[in-house]
C-alpha cells in the first residue's frame, strides 16, 4: 500500500495541472448549477458548454494519468522496474477518485443539501452517479489510453471513435426514443465489465496488439447495438421488469362493437391511404392498476395480403394501409395479428403540493411550483425517476413525465429540470396534485383480429 | 544455482516476414562482463528486449536469473538494472526526484552507494532530466540502476552518442559499482568493450557466430602474412582461414583457430614454397570487422 501512495504522490505531482483544471471547472459548474437551482433561468444556457469543457478536461486528466506510465512500447523508464501492475492501476484509480470523482461528489452533495433534498437519503444515489460517471466517462478513456502511445494518439483515437459513431448515427433505424435508455444501459452493462477486463489485461500483460484488437471489437460491438432489431430491446426491457407478472395479467381483447374504417383518409398527406380503428379492452388487471401500450407492430396478415399495414397507438389500434388494399379485401375475411409492448403500472399514489411552494415528492424528487405569473413547475432529482408521474392543478394536467425505462438507474444531473410545464390557470384549488405510478412490469401482449369483413363494418 | 545468469536456447523471433533471431543460443556466466557485439540489425537489441520481457512472440527458451523470461515479475526486476539508449525518462522530474521515486521499490537500495554515484557522475540533484545532456541522462539512468546492487545489469548501446570523456566516466562508474554483478552489454563501441569485457558474443543475422571468453578469443585469432613465390591462391585451404587475400608475393588471411604448431604445418602444406610467415595478434575491432565481412560475403 505504501508503494501505491508513493505512485499516487508522483502522479499528483505530474498531473496536477489537469486536476486543477477539472476542479476549477467543477467549481464553476457547481456555481452555475446553484444559480439554475435558484431558478435563475438565464444560466441554463451556460451549463452545456461548461459540462462539455468539463468532460473534455475529465477525459484529458484520465488519459494523461494513464499515460504517465504508457503501456505500449519497449522504451518506457518504468517497464524493467519492480512496479507491480496492481499497484500502478490502484494508484491511478486513487488519483482519479481523489481529484475528480470526490470533488464532483462533494459538489453534488453540496447542491443536494442546498436544494433541500435529504442528503443522507441521497448518498446512495450520489455514489451511484459517481460510479456511472467513472464507467461512462473515465473507463472508455482509460481503456483507449492503455493502448495508446501518447496523448496525441489517444486524442486521435477518441476523435476516430467519435467520428465513426456520429457517421453511423445517421443510419440508425432501430431504437425509438423510449428504448434509448434500454440500449444505453445495456451497452453500459455489457461494455463496462469488458472494458475493465481489457484495462486489467493490458496492465497485467501489456499485450498491446491483442489489446487493440479487443478494443476495436468492443467499439464495433457497442456501435452495432443501435442497429439491432427493436424486438431484442423490448425483450431486454421485459427481462428488466421490476417484478414478474403472469401471462393472464393485462390481456388484450378486441372490442368488435366499435370497429370502424375509412377507405380514404381526408387530407392530401394521406391521399391513397385508408385506416381501420380497432378499439381494445384490457383485462386481468388488479384494481387500481393500469396498462399502457408503448408500441404496436403487425405480426401477421391473413391470405398473404400485402403487408403495408402500419399501426398507431391512439387508445385504439389504428391500422393504416393503402386504400387499394382495403378495397380489395372488402368482402374477404381479414385476419390480423398485432403485438403490443406495454407497461403495467401499479396503483396511483397522490401527493399534493401548494402552489408557490416546494416539496419532496417520493420517487420523483424535489418539486416546486411558481404561479405568480405563468405556472411553472419543475422537479429535480439525482437519478431519473423510474415512475410515471403527472401534475394536476384542479382538473388541468400541468405536468406529465414518463418513467425512465433504462435497465440501470440513469443520472439526472441536478442541473436538469426534467419536468415542468407552463400554464395559465385560474383554478380555485391552491394545491398541485402529483399522481405517481410505479411500473410493475414490461410485457408483450397480442391482439388478434379474426375474420373481419370490412364490407360489414360501418364506414 | 546455475552458473549462467542468462540462458537462451533456440531463440527465434520474427517481425512480420523478417527473421530477426534464428535459433540463438546464448549463455552469460555469473560474474562475467559479457559483450554482445554485431552489426546494425544483427538482433542485439531484440535479444536484450526479449531477455527483459519487453518483447513477446518469440520461440525457444529464455531464462534470466533462473526464471523463464515470460514469468519475470517485480521480484526479479528488483535484482536487474537495465539501461538502454533512447530510453524514455520522466523528463519532468529532477535527478533527485527520479532517484527518490525509485528508492522505495528496491529493498536493497544503498543510500551510500547512491551518494557515491551522484558524486562520481557529478549529477545535479535539482536539475530536471529534460534539461540534462544525453550523457548526463544516461549517467542518471545508470546511477538509478546501480544504487540497489543489482545481480544483473543489462546495457543496450549505452555509449551511443556519448563523448569519450563521458564514456570513460560511465565505464568507471559501472565497473567501480558493479563488482558483484553480471553485466550484459550490447555495443558497437568495440574499443571500449575490449577494455573491460570478460566474454564476448558475436551476433550476425540473428545467429551467434561465436561466444567465448575474451582471452580465449584473443588467443584464437591471428592475422597471418605468408611470403610466397607466387600470390596465386590454391583452391583447397583450411576452413579456419578466412579473408584470404593475395597480392604481389604476399598472402594474408585471418586464422580463426590459431595454434602455432598446427598453423605452421598448414601453411607449409598449402604454400610449400613459403619463404616466411608472420603473425599478429588481433584486437576485438579487427576480429569483428573480419568476421562481419566473412558473414556478409557468405550471405
Amino acid at each position: 500500500m505504501n508503494l501505491v501512495w508513493h505512485i499516487v504522490r508522483k502522479d499528483v505531482r505530474q498531473t496536477w495541472m489537469y486536476a486543477a483544471a477539472v476542479i476549477g471547472l467543477l467549481a464553476i459548474s457547481g456555481w452555475n448549477l446553484s444559480r439554475i437551482l435558484a431558478a435563475d433561468r438565464g444560466s441554463i444556457g451556460m451549463q452545456m458548454p461548461i459540462d462539455t469543457v468539463l468532460s473534455i478536461a475529465f477525459g484529458l486528466f484520465c488519459g494523461a494519468l494513464v499515460l504517465t506510465e504508457a503501456i505500449p512500447g519497449t522504451r518506457q523508464y518504468w517497464l524493467v522496474r519492480p512496479v507491480r501492475w496492481g499497484n500502478l492501476l490502484a494508484a491511478k484509480a486513487l488519483v482519479l477518485g481523489m481529484l475528480a470523482v470526490a470533488p464532483l461528489t462533494i459538489v453534488h452533495i453540496g447542491l443536494v443539501s442546498w436544494r433541500g433534498l435529504p442528503v443522507w437519503g441521497s448518498v446512495g444515489n450520489i455514489a451511484w452517479n459517481a460510479l456511472l460517471l467513472v464507467l461512462v466517462c473515465v473507463l472508455p478513456v482509460a481503456v483507449l489510453a492503455s493502448i495508446s502511445r501518447n496523448l496525441q494518439t489517444l486524442i486521435l483515437s477518441l476523435l476516430a471513435v467519435g467520428v465513426v459513431a456520429i457517421a453511423l448515427h445517421q443510419f440508425i433505424r432501430v431504437p425509438t426514443e423510449e428504448l434509448r435508455g434500454v440500449v444505453n444501459s445495456s451497452a453500459l452493462l455489457a461494455g463496462a465489465p469488458v472494458g475493465m477486463a481489457i484495462l486489467a489485461w493490458q496492465y497485467s500483460t501489456r499485450r498491446t496488439g491483442a489489446g487493440r484488437v479487443a478494443v476495436m471489437a468492443l467499439c464495433a460491438f457497442l456501435l452495432s447495438l443501435d442497429f439491432w432489431p427493436v424486438s431484442v430491446w423490448y425483450a431486454v426491457q421485459r427481462f428488466s421488469s421490476p417484478r414478474p407478472v403472469g401471462a393472464g395479467m393485462a390481456t388484450l381483447r378486441l372490442n368488435t362493437d366499435s370497429i370502424s374504417w375509412w377507405p380514404q383518409v381526408a387530407g392530401s398527406t394521406w391521399r391513397g391511404r385508408g385506416q381501420l380503428d380497432a378499439p381494445y379492452l384490457v383485462e386481468g388487471l388488479p384494481d387500481g392498476w393500469s396498462f399502457e401500450v408503448n408500441s404496436w407492430r403487425v405480426a401477421r396478415v391473413s391470405n398473404g395480403a400485402p403487408s403495408d399495414l402500419s399501426v398507431q397507438n391512439t387508445g385504439s389500434v389504428r391500422l393504416w394501409s393503402s386504400s387499394r388494399f382495403l378495397e380489395d379485401n372488402l368482402t374477404k375475411p381479414l385476419d390480423i395479428d398485432l403485438v403490443a409492448e406495454g407497461t403495467i403500472y401499479g396503483p396511483v399514489e397522490r401527493h399534493s403540493m401548494p402552489v408557490n411552494g416546494e416539496r419532496n415528492i417520493p420517487n420523483v424528487g424535489r418539486c416546486r411550483a411558481d404561479a405568480r405569473d405563468t405556472l411553472l413547475i419543475d422537479c429535480q432529482s439525482i437519478l431519473r425517476p423510474q415512475v410515471k408521474f403527472g401534475g394536476y392543478w384542479g382538473t388541468a394536467q400541468v405536468l406529465s413525465q414518463r418513467e425512465d425505462r433504462s435497465v440501470l438507474p440513469m443520472p439526472s444531473p441536478v442541473s436538469v429540470i426534467f419536468g415542468g410545464l407552463g400554464a395559465r390557470s385560474s383554478f380555485e384549488s391552491n394545491d398541485i396534485v402529483f399522481e405517481v405510478r410505479k411500473p410493475m412490469a414490461y410485457v408483450q401482449r397480442t391482439l388478434e383480429l379474426r375474420g373481419i369483413r370490412l364490407s360489414e363494418i360501418e364506414r | 544455482m546455475s552458473s549462467d545468469v542468462i540462458i537462451t536456447e533456440r531463440l527465434g523471433m520474427r517481425f512480420g516476414k523478417h527473421l530477426v533471431l534464428d535459433g540463438l543460443d546464448l549463455r552469460v556466466p555469473r560474474g562475467s562482463v559479457y559483450a554482445l557485439i554485431g552489426s546494425n540489425g544483427a538482433g542485439k537489441t531484440t535479444t536484450l528486449q526479449i531477455l527483459m520481457h519487453l518483447l513477446r512472440g518469440y520461440s525457444g527458451e529464455v531464462s534470466v536469473l533462473g526464471v523463464d523470461a515470460r514469468r519475470l515479475n517485480a521480484g526479479e526486476y528488483a535484482r536487474i538494472g537495465y539501461v538502454a539508449e533512447g530510453q524514455e525518462m520522466p523528463d519532468w522530474m529532477t535527478v533527485g526526484e527520479f532517484l527518490a521515486f525509485w528508492r522505495p521499490f528496491y529493498p536493497n537500495w544503498d543510500a551510500a552507494r547512491e551518494r557515491e554515484l551522484l558524486e562520481l557522475f557529478r549529477l545535479p540533484l535539482d536539475r530536471k532530466l529534460k534539461h540534462l545532456s544525453r550523457g548526463m541522462r544516461m549517467k542518471a539512468a545508470l546511477a538509478s540502476s546501480l544504487a540497489y546492487r543489482p545481480e544483473l545489469i543489462v546495457l543496450d548501446e549505452p555509449f551511443s552518442g556519448l563523448d569519450p570523456l563521458v564514456r570513460d566516466e560511465f565505464i568507471e562508474g559501472l565497473l567501480a559499482h558493479a563488482e558483484e554483478s553480471t553485466i550484459l552489454i550490447s555495443s558497437h563501441d568495440l574499443t571500449e568493450i575490449e577494455s573491460f569485457a570478460s566474454h564476448v558474443g558475436f551476433l550476425e543475422e540473428g545467429r551467434m557466430q561465436f561466444s567465448e571468453e575474451m582471452a580465449v578469443l584473443a588467443e584464437r585469432f591471428r592475422e597471418v602474412e605468408v611470403v610466397v613465390e607466387s600470390p596465386s591462391l590454391p583452391s583447397q585451404m583450411p576452413e579456419s582461414w578466412v579473408r584470404v587475400e593475395g597480392a604481389s608475393s604476399m598472402v594474408r588471411f585471418v586464422e580463426t583457430r590459431w595454434d602455432a604448431e598446427r598453423t605452421q604445418r598448414e601453411v607449409a602444406s598449402v604454400f610449400p614454397g613459403a619463404r616466411g610467415v608472420a603473425t599478429r595478434a588481433m584486437g576485438l575491432r579487427a576480429i569483428f570487422v573480419a568476421m562481419a565481412k566473412v558473414s556478409r560475403k557468405a550471405a
